[in-house]
């Protein structure tokens, strides 16, 4: 890799040297350029180096507290901490299978009333970022909530258990990560061979046992697909947890770094949490080769038929009305009340232009900015790559999949140490946005480009083009759908992202998200009424037009719900979780 | 008489694929040149190393005498001035037929408009210039693909199988019209093709291509009659190969003697084209098999010595299965050492 990297910088000198050479005496015969792939290499391992440099920094700056770290690390206190991420973490897990795989299987296989309503109701939830959620749930059903009376009466008791801690995470987060269990377990149930359970069947099984040794067996690498997708979520989830109150990793490493300021603390938190990370990535590596819900052969292209509920019906309606009321009517209901209701408090209201401009302003900046770094390596990846582009690539994914709020940490420290003139400035923010988000850009670009015929290139080149008029004339044209897709996912998701901006945002500066977080720390919860409709309202309609824009033909793919069915495991999970980005 | 282009040694490796192998040629200015060979033979990787999309291993490559790739540098495939037509054509789906044509084109925009409107003239679509491609068939697919490739006024231009996509009435067609389009415009050409009859009836020149080797580079007439080797006979026609022993100008085989189109001497074997095969009256070899063609019969028959010839008789008689022939051979026939 090195050796490459080498070779190729040196080619790169050699180039330049050509260069000048040839604007000297222009009849001379050429020297070996810098090629394409290799401009690109070069391009992309700039990128993954300023992705991981922060972060390598923040390993360093851990494992350098040596012998008294490690004591620190393994102190009771902090094991404690492991062992709530670790609860936390396969809490959520069970919870979202227990929810998930029931909702997949009524709205594929039964005859459920209103099943495409439930549905994209079902999807809704997924917008609804984690803090919001606990936010408003804390709001509904906490001491003094505004449902809290109604419940407490309903139920007979004198006051309700406070649901602040563990319970309070694990519902939150609950709430929005099952469909990453539902949709593609869904996509399976609908997509998988009939005549596999009809032959089961035959064979004398009755339905049950052709459920445990059928369909299971089917739905496994779709289960353990988007389980380990909730478990990353669960994992890195920094807005539940602080709100709940629960010490878990991400709200352990906040409080180091902002009550204590113990930087090195903060860092050997940290660098557990990248470790409990990176093993589940393994995991997740591992199990992505499993290829056991794969179609044999043709098959029957008939869909499933559809089981009649009878009895059950009911109860299976209660089901998906309660998701959707606790995870879309809840917190809609909750924050339009805290919008209707504001005058009560005598409370300044939010500037809401001001908060609406910021936020845009930056989530455009950020998504641009991400767009355009993406190309890239998404051109870089799009054809037949080699095993050092293949490690560029997803060396830059690590700013992805690791927690935000560590990501956030490693680049503020290592502003603060190296680039003071960056620390608290709108640049490094931006840089913040971009580690976190840009492999979304990337793979967003990275599918439509893989639509282009590499004749197209070529024809473009032997018209006279050269590889980067190439790119300005054929590849961002034609993939110009896949690019703009990436744009919105980036600017939707920096509209929503707290830890990053809570960290990294200069003082002053304000988002929906900051503001949110800012109004719940004060208890002045109204406040949290305009910008948080606003962001569900954005995120909403940005998920219709996605789907929308899947439903046509022509469309770039990549990034759709509705192409979900499609797609084969690996790239499911990796359009789920592009969907949703707000940890 | 110029050379376009010019190919000393060229070798290309895939992995463990040798696709190009010692190649050589020499194209004249203005001529027609058909790579011909199975698929795999390398004639493709050839193209693209002329077009410069892949790079020699070995050997270099000269187009009108400016050295493009070998020893010398490489020059990329945008400053080759080498026009190229993709089987698959490769149009641009984002443009219009204008759009696709003009885009290789400089200057200012009336020039360029021009031009483009000469071109549309040229492969007969005027007046198409702003539609879009989705509704054109593959017959003006395939000429846009062309006119794209002119518009630039290259010193070469390259076809990689152009007439594959075509249905078989539609290729006769255009195939007529390209070369018509190709002498018009004086262009030197390559094109690559796996349908003798194609690269027989557009080109000057055909090259047979095997294992990454030229094995023959002449004139159709020259190498039908006259192949090289056995292979390239077997590759080009139909043909009957027919044990002898030669001796100087003559080779005597199962059909008696016959002259030799050159001399040799010792075991040689033959080639007998179907069509050189004549049928007079009764004799004693016979009719096995009749397949009526419609312009031809093609008769299976057996000799004395038990071997096997394929003919290819004219509808002056109507032939039957079980009767008796006499085989004359036409003019002299091209021996190989067996």
């Amino acid at each position: 890799m090195v050796a490459d990297l080498t070779r190729g910088l040196t080619r790169f000198a050699a180039a330049r040297l050509a260069d000048t050479m040839m604007s000297a005496r222009p009849r001379l015969p050429q020297l070996p350029r810098l090629d394409r792939h290799q401009v690109l290499q070069l391009i992309a391992a700039i990128t993954a180096l300023v992705v991981l440099l922060p972060l390598a920094w923040l390993v360093l700056r851990a494992t350098g507290a040596g012998a008294e770290g490690l004591a620190w690390a393994l102190r009771p206190r902090t094991l404690t901490i492991l062992g709530n991420s670790i609860v936390l973490t396969v809490s959520v897990v069970l919870g979202s299978l227990a929810i998930g795989l029931p909702f997949a299987w009524l709205t594929a296989r039964c005859d459920l009333p209103l099943r495409r309503f439930w549905l994209i109701a079902g999807l809704l939830t997924m917008v609804v970022p984690s803090y919001l959620g606990a936010v408003t749930l804390l709001a509904a059903f906490g001491p003094r909530g505004l449902l809290y009376d109604l419940l407490a009466t309903f139920m007979e008791l004198e006051r309700l258990p406070d649901m602040r801690g563990w319970f309070g995470a694990w519902l939150s987060i609950t709430l929005i990560t099952w469909p990453f269990i539902a949709l593609p377990a869904r996509a399976v149930l609908l997509g998988s061979d009939p005549s596999l359970e009809e032959a089961a069947r035959g064979l004398g099984l009755n339905r049950r046992q052709v459920f445990r040794r059928v369909t299971l067996p089917l739905l496994r690498p779709a289960l353990t697909g988007g389980g380990l997708l909730v478990a990353l979520y669960a994992l890195s989830d920094f807005g539940a947890v602080a709100v709940m109150r629960y010490n878990a990793f991400t709200r352990a490493i906040y409080l180091q770094y902002t009550s204590s300021f113990n930087r090195e603390r903060a860092a050997i938190l940290a660098l557990m949490l990248i470790l409990l990370t990176l093993f589940l990535l393994w995991l997740e590596k591992r199990l992505a080769n499993d290829r056991s819900g794969a179609r044999l052969g043709a098959g029957a292209q008939r869909s499933p038929l559809s089981l009649p509920l009878g009895r059950w019906r009911a109860p299976a309606l209660v089901f998906c009305a309660t998701l959707v009321g606790l995870g879309v009517l809840l917190p809609l209901g909750v924050l339009g009340s805290w919008v209707t209701g504001r005058l009560m408090l005598n409370v300044q209201p939010p500037d809401m232009g001001q908060l609406t401009l910021t936020t845009a302003v930056v989530s455009a900046l950020a998504a641009l900015a991400a767009g355009l770094l993406a190309l890239p390596p998404a051109l870089l990846t799009s054809r037949r790559h080699s095993r050092l582009s293949r490690w560029l690539v997803a060396l830059t994914g690590c700013g992805n999949v690791l927690p935000g709020l560590v990501v956030a940490l490693a680049l503020v420290f290592f502003a603060a140490r190296y680039l003071p003139a960056w620390y608290q400035t709108l640049p490094l923010l931006l840089l913040g946005y971009v580690t976190r988000f840009l492999p979304l850009s990337i793979s967003a670009s990275r599918s439509a480009l893989q639509q282009i015929s590499p004749r197209l290139e070529e024809a473009a080149r032997g018209l006279g083009m050269r590889p980067w008029q190439v790119v300005l004339r054929i590849h961002v044209p034609l993939a110009r759908a896949g690019i703009l897709a990436g744009v919105a996912l980036v600017f939707l998701s920096v509209m929503k992202e707290l830890p990053t901006t809570l960290v990294l945002a200069p003082i002053g500066t304000r988002t929906f998200a900051t503001h949110i977080w800012a109004a719940y720390s004060e208890a002045m919860l109204s406040l949290v009424g305009g910008p948080g409709l606003l962001m569900l309202a954005v995120s909403a309609l940005g998920l219709v037009a996605i789907l929308v824009r899947d439903r046509q033909p022509a469309a770039a793919p990549g990034t759709g719900v509705a192409l979900l069915r499609d797609l084969p495991r690996r790239a499911r999970a990796t359009a789920l979780a592009i969907l949703v980005q707000q940890r | 008489m110029t050379i376009a282009l010019a190919c000393r040694q060229l070798n290309k490796r895939f992995d463990a694929v040798q696709a190009v192998k010692d190649l050589s040629l020499e194209l004249p200015a203005g001529q027609l040149l058909a790579l011909l060979g199975p698929s795999g033979c390398g004639k493709t990787t050839t193209l693209r190393l002329i077009a410069g999309f892949e790079s020699p291993d070995g050997g270099d490559i000269r187009i009108d005498g400016r050295p493009v790739a070998g020893s010398q540098g490489f020059v990329p495939p945008e400053r080759r001035r080498v026009g190229m037509v993709f089987q698959d054509y490769a149009l641009f789906p984002h443009l219009d037929v204008a759009g696709n044509i003009a885009f290789g084109l400089e200057g200012d925009r009336a020039e360029r408009r021009r031009r483009t409107q000469d071109m549309l003239a040229l492969v007969g679509l005027e007046g198409f210039g702003a539609r879009s491609l989705q509704g054109l068939s593959g017959g003006q697919q395939q000429r846009v693909a062309l006119a794209r490739a002119l518009a630039p006024e290259p010193t070469l231009v390259l076809l990689d199988e152009p007439f594959s996509n075509l249905d078989t009435h539609l290729r006769a067609r255009l195939r007529a019209e390209v070369r018509a389009i190709l002498r018009a415009t004086d262009t030197t050409a390559v094109f690559v093709t796996h349908d003798q009859e194609e690269a027989f009836c557009l080109a000057d020149i055909v090259a047979v291509m095997s294992g990454g080797e030229i094995l023959q580079m002449a004139e159709p007439w020259r190498l039908y009659h006259e192949p090289a080797s056995r292979e390239v006979a077997g590759f080009v026609g139909d043909g009957n190969f027919l044990p002898g022993e030669a001796r100087g100008h003559v080779a005597s085989c199962a059909l008696g003697e016959l002259r030799l189109m050159h001399p040799a001497n010792g075991p040689v074997t033959l080639l007998l084209r179907p069509e050189a095969l004549g049928l007079t009256g009764d004799g004693p070899e016979r009719i096995e098999e009749v397949e009526f063609y419609g312009p031809y019969q093609r008769l299976k028959l057996r000799l004395r010595d038990d071997s096997v010839l394929i003919a290819h008789a004219d509808n002056s008689r109507r032939h039957e299965v079980g009767e008796g022939v006499r085989i004359a051979v036409g003019g002299a026939v091209p021996a190989f050492p067996a």
